[in-house]
């Protein structure tokens, strides 16, 4: 019942992690065909629709869910990493987003312990107010340097066809509308006196569902010759 | 808290937002539109070069059959003609020697020489030292220039490499054609794969150590497929082509198919052998008549 009213009253934030399933269930299919890169794609998605359910289940029962989305940034963040990881072809720019992921997670355990005076009053737990934001500037540079090598090598053939065009797509669609959000999660977050924003709230969740698709693109678009950075 | 007014939030986070989306499928659109064009360019660049490969490499096999028709031509005119002359010279020396001997003077002092049985055997030695070079020149012109091919066409050229080939080897060559089903095709068509089928021949014998070799020619789909089998110790193609030293010949061969648009694929029948299958679009039908015979006839321009 709690369930029903909860789909009921945040219908679009439900169908968000319903629709995790989408790109998960062609993850299944095409797991044979999938790279390095695209297997961290899977174990993201995987993961992303254990915490979006249990993060629902917490919901829908009125209880504070928001120490899982604070510990999910720092292993969102080392997945989508690892995947720019396996597909630069620059030794530098890997070292850099190496580096990069070693140095985010600390930061974001930082960011939690910062924004949260008390970690042990689980009720009244905040959002990391910078962790979010950092890890959104640094994913759209990395895309934008992925587009910028993809341009400059023409390492790939039809890109409309490369699969992690595709997620770099959803990627780019998810961050870039999220990293003005991000920084007010902190305020609309919260059991008492939270900032009211009515249907700006639902912003994230439809950023979420347009990049999800786009991550369904690349998957399905993923076959043996894709495995390669040559295709 | 209350230093937010959600009303001023809203509009600056949608505003960002907005601004951020389309950055953000501008640049999507903007790396799909770029690298779509800078590929296509790129096909272009690749289509230029292919044509100008093509072109050299065609030039490079008229210029080598030119060459050979300048040889045979030379052979078959100086070498030939010379030849003829010298066995004909011999032939009257030995009439003047043997048949006329009477006329000799007895008291000449190389009368006895001469009719001597050691410069008898030396003159039919030379004489027939003459013929078989005679022969093998007349071998090496045909082998230069398929005469057959110009004015008979594949079929007529293959059966007669076929007959040439038993007359020189021990093994057995087969050649399967239903000739009425083939057309004349151009003259370029005809010789690249009447080479092709040359190369493929030549090594089975050279490299394969086979007895049998079959030749079919057939007309299938719109297309003139060529197979050359053997039964001799099979290859691997991949590691041939990949190998720097080996592989020449089917380079060779792959060269060719390129100019005339074929294609070449290699298989292994059974356990020994192997198995080479061409396949050509039919050019436009080319009349069927025999050509006036003119065996070393020259292209233009082949002797500067």
């Amino acid at each position: 019942m709690a369930y029903l009213t909860y789909i009921e009253r945040y219908p679009l934030a439900s169908f968000a992690v319903v629709f995790i399933l989408a790109p998960l269930l062609l993850g299944w299919i095409r797991y044979a065909h999938l790279g390095d890169a695209f297997r961290l794609l899977v174990v993201f998605l995987i993961l992303d629709l254990a915490v979006g359910l249990f993060m629902f289940h917490l919901a829908a029962h009125r209880a504070n869910n928001i120490l899982l989305l604070n510990l999910f940034v720092p292993i969102r963040f080392t997945l989508f990493g690892g995947m720019f990881y396996y597909n630069f072809r620059s030794a530098a720019i890997r070292r850099v987003i190496f580096y990069a992921i070693i140095a985010f997670v600390p930061f974001a355990l930082l960011d939690i312990y910062a924004s949260n005076r008390n970690l042990s009053d689980l009720h009244n737990h905040l959002v990391g107010r910078y962790s979010q934001v950092v890890e959104s500037a640094l994913i759209i540079l990395w895309v934008m340097l992925y587009f910028y090598e993809i341009i400059n090598t023409m390492k790939v053939g039809n890109i409309l066809t490369y699969p992690f065009f595709w997620v770099c797509a959803g990627l780019l669609i998810f961050y870039s509308g999220n990293i003005f959000y991000f920084p007010f999660w902190y305020y609309t977050n919260r059991w008492e006196n939270n900032l009211q924003l009515g249907w700006v709230e639902d912003i994230p969740y439809i950023v979420e569902i347009i990049s999800l698709s786009l991550f369904s693109i690349g998957i399905w678009l993923t076959r043996p010759q894709h495995d390669s950075i040559q295709s | 808290m209350t230093a937010f007014n959600p009303e001023q939030v809203r509009f600056a986070i949608l505003i960002a937002t907005s601004v951020m989306l389309m950055m953000a499928s501008f640049a999507i659109i903007f790396v799909i539109y770029y690298q779509q064009r800078r590929l296509e360019q790129e096909k272009k660049l690749r289509d230029v070069e292919k044509n100008y490969q093509k072109m050299l490499l065609e030039t490079a096999l008229h210029s080598e059959e030119s060459e050979r028709r300048r040889i045979a031509q030379d052979l078959h005119d100086d070498i030939g003609t010379m030849l003829s002359l010298t066995k004909l010279s011999l032939n009257q020396l030995v009439k003047l020697l043997y048949n006329d001997s009477p006329h000799l003077s007895a008291t000449s002092p190389d009368s006895s020489y001469l009719n001597s049985p050691r410069a008898e055997l030396t003159l039919n030695k030379a004489q027939s030292l003459v013929e078989e070079t005679i022969i093998h020149v007349r071998r090496i012109t045909r082998d230069l220039v398929p005469t057959t091919l110009d004015q008979f066409g594949l079929v007529a050229a293959i059966e007669e490499f076929i007959l040439r080939m038993g007359e020189s080897y021990a093994l057995s060559v087969q050649f399967h054609c239903d000739s009425d089903d083939i057309p004349r095709q151009s003259p370029r068509v005809e010789l690249a794969l009447y080479r092709i089928m040359q190369e493929l021949v030549n090594n089975a014998i050279k490299h394969a150590n086979c007895d049998e070799i079959v030749i079919t020619l057939h007309l299938a789909q719109g297309k003139i497929e060529l197979q050359v089998t053997d039964n001799g110790k099979g290859f691997d193609p991949a590691t041939v082509q990949t190998s720097d030293q080996a592989g020449l010949g089917l380079r060779n061969i792959e060269s060719r198919l390129s100019v005339i648009n074929g294609v070449v694929n290699y298989q292994k029948p059974g356990i020994r052998g192997s198995q080479a299958l061409i396949q050509i679009p039919v050019d436009p039908q080319r009349s069927t008549k025999p050509e006036p015979l003119h065996p070393f006839r020259r292209t233009t321009g082949i002797r500067g």
